[in-house]
């Protein structure tokens, strides 16, 4: 197996709250390949955000990060300098964030918006060809009439249009990989699916990898190849998209997939996960997912089952995933 | 057998105003000409996408909006022309239930006093509120030592339950659900949905369900519309809809959904649309889905399509080509 692009190892996150410490990310490691779609999925305060965020620093400062390794192409980003971080982020390593609206500038045209993100990684800046290569980006992202679109100002676009503008800059620079964060999330499931096939297409042309950050598993299972699930800030399994859909192995996906509600198979009854996720000022201990879990008994409210490979290119974090096997 | 509601011709119009006089310059048709029918114990969903219309449509059902034209019968009666008096009684039977979780409960009053004010503004607390309060409590799957409790102490899942609870409180029949679960995770998003079905069969509630998840409307519908630009263009039984649409539209956004099965997904077929939404300020002319349909001819442009059933399928369509597809999405 080739060097991994991103490779990030024993990332921890606390916040300090008023409620004390908040440990949004433990221990989490995880690898990216080149070329790669990893969707890292979860509930809300799970700590998927927070982990794709750490890789570019781009958290707030009450964040206290701690890590063995986030690197990038062998890069060591944590003692990066910021000048150094700048060069990277929006160029080898494309952002599309959720809310196209709070991420772009209101007060500046898309055009120079997209064209800024061309220039600021051009070794001799050249505005006109930047502002020509915003036009190709914006047609190349399906702006339609880009020529005349470039000269509007985010509140003209859609919130679909605003999306394309987000891939349009993200992909400017030729990225090795794009972290995306919730794409779609704001989007309408027409406009969903275009920007998914957008999404797919950017992807086969410029080969870069995908952090694809999302709580929908209807988009992981259209987009990704592999899938790491997050609860409760840790990684409870990590698996490639079709083993991990066939055979969830850890208690947590297996209860994910029966809740959902499925436009392709009759369900009589949904199987929801009992109670709420837990308050990560004072997660339970052991197993973070034992209260809710139907597998758990006395070990699991002491233990914390570490995330041991289970197979080839899979591992889970329960103490009893070998009973989940046999339930295929 | 009369209905439980009947609504007709139903309008709401909003005035766009411009300048210092404040003179309105055109309107936003947000509903436009909608008819629906719903029986006792029944759930209709109203589904569509952001500004179809399907969250104001609601809004008039329970009249937090008055419409600019149109009949909403309850029960046979004609809410529009009811007394204070007699609205105010009719009311009791008409609830809602909102989206956000985190804006429709007073973060000032304890939970027991959420859930006991509908009972004390119709002048029914008096007489066994406490109790009554209690009740709901446990109906709704909530502890009775959560009365005490403000609803921030509580997750988005649990503060459903509260909004639901107080919904519950005047005996309805009929409970308008706009977008009930979409705000909440989907492990918890389940609980509602299983509740909400569970209360429909004990209490005999009827739900306007309104969504845009249309995975959630194929498990809990027993009808469904489907609205466009303020109209409606498809409605049939669940059945009707989800296995064979014939409005374009429907086949359109039914293929839409991703779906939670990477086998098969290279092989899918999608109808990816081009286009936005169009503003509802200034519609197509005719047809109003025609400037992203992949059928629209001639005709589309200069008659809308009245909403009937051309080909027999046993249910209407608002389209001058509908067709029943080979396949639907995944299935």
């Amino acid at each position: 197996m080739t060097e991994p692009l991103l490779q990030i190892k024993g990332l921890s996150v606390d916040f300090r709250t008023d409620d004390g410490v908040v440990h949004a990310v433990t221990d989490v490691s995880l690898a990216v390949q080149p070329g790669e779609i990893v969707a890292i999925v979860g509930e809300s305060g799970s700590g998927k955000t927070v982990t794709a965020m750490s890789v570019l620093r781009l958290l707030p400062k009450a964040a206290e990060v701690s890590a063995d390794a986030i690197a990038f192409r062998g890069t060591d980003l944590r003692t990066l300098s910021a000048a150094r971080l700048r060069a990277i982020r929006g160029g080898p390593v494309g952002m599309i964030f959720q809310d196209p609206m709070t991420a772009l500038n209101p007060v500046m045209t898309i055009g120079g918006q997209v064209a800024e993100a061309v220039l600021l990684h051009q070794r001799r800046p050249d505005r006109k060809a930047a502002w020509r290569r915003a036009v190709e980006l914006l047609g190349l992202v399906g702006v339609p009439d880009p020529a005349e679109r470039v000269k509007q100002y985010p509140h003209e676009f859609s919130g679909g249009m605003r999306q394309r503008a987000m891939i349009a800059m993200a992909i400017a620079n030729d990225p090795d990989l794009i972290i995306a964060d919730e794409p779609t999330t704001a989007l309408d499931v027409t406009i969903q699916a275009q920007v998914l096939a957008l999404l797919r297409k950017a992807q086969a042309e410029t080969g870069a990898a995908t952090i694809l950050i999302t709580h929908d598993l209807g988009v992981v299972a259209e987009l990704a190849d592999r899938v790491v699930v997050m609860y409760a800030g840790r990684v409870v399994e990590s698996a490639g998209v079709r083993e991990l859909f066939a055979v969830p192995r850890h208690p947590y996906t297996k209860g994910l997939l029966a809740s959902l509600p499925r436009m392709d198979l009759d369900v009589d009854q949904l199987d929801p996960i009992p109670g709420n996720p837990p308050n990560m000022a004072a997660p339970p201990a052991g197993c973070p997912f034992h209260p809710r879990c139907p597998l758990a008994r006395d070990r699991c409210r002491t233990e914390l089952p570490p995330l041991l490979e289970i197979g080839v290119g899979r591992s889970s974090a329960c103490h009893f995933h070998d009973e989940l096997a046999v339930t295929a | 057998m009369t209905s439980l509601l009947k609504v007709e011709g139903l309008h709401k119009h909003f005035p766009i105003r411009r300048g210092v006089l404040r003179r309105q310059v055109g309107e936003i048709r947000a509903v436009d000409g909608v008819d629906l029918e719903l029986n006792t114990g029944e759930t209709l969903s109203l589904v569509g996408e952001s500004g179809c219309g399907k969250s104001t449509t609601g809004r008039l059902l329970v009249r937090l909006l008055e419409p600019t034209a149109g009949k909403i019968l309850f029960e046979g009666a004609d809410l529009a022309t009811l007394s204070q008096r007699e609205l105010r009684a009719k009311r009791q039977s008409i609830q809602i239930m909102f989206q956000d979780p985190y804006a429709s409960l007073s973060p000032r009053m304890t939970v027991h006093e959420i859930v006991a004010e509908p009972l004390r503004v119709q002048g029914r607390y008096a007489d066994g509120g406490a109790d009554r309060v209690r009740a709901l409590l446990e109906l709704v799957g909530l502890r009775p030592e959560h009365a005490r409790r403000y609803a921030h102490e509580f997750s988005g899942g649990q503060r459903q339950r509260i909004g639901l609870a107080r919904a519950l409180a005047l005996d309805p029949r009929l409970l308008v659900l706009d977008e009930p679960v979409s705000a909440l995770d989907v492990s918890v998003q389940a609980q509602v949905i299983n509740q909400l079905r569970g209360l429909q069969d004990r209490l005999g509630l009827a739900y306007v369900f309104i969504s845009h998840n249309l995975s959630v409307v194929r498990h809990i519908s027993h009808r469904v519309a489907v609205m466009y630009l303020g109209t409606i263009v498809e409605t049939g039984t669940r059945a009707d809809i989800f296995t064979a649409p014939t409005h374009p539209y429907t086949q359109a956004l039914l293929s839409a959904i991703p779906v939670p099965d990477p086998v098969g997904r290279d092989e899918r077929e999608r109808i990816t649309l081009a286009g936005d939404v169009p503003s509802p300020s200034n519609p197509p002319t005719g047809c109003r889905f025609r400037t992203r349909c992949w059928k629209a001819q001639e005709v589309c442009a200069h008659e809308a399509p009245a909403l009937i059933d051309r080909i027999g399928v046993g249910h209407p369509s608002a389209c001058h080509f509908p067709e029943v597809p080979a396949t639907i999405g995944g299935a």
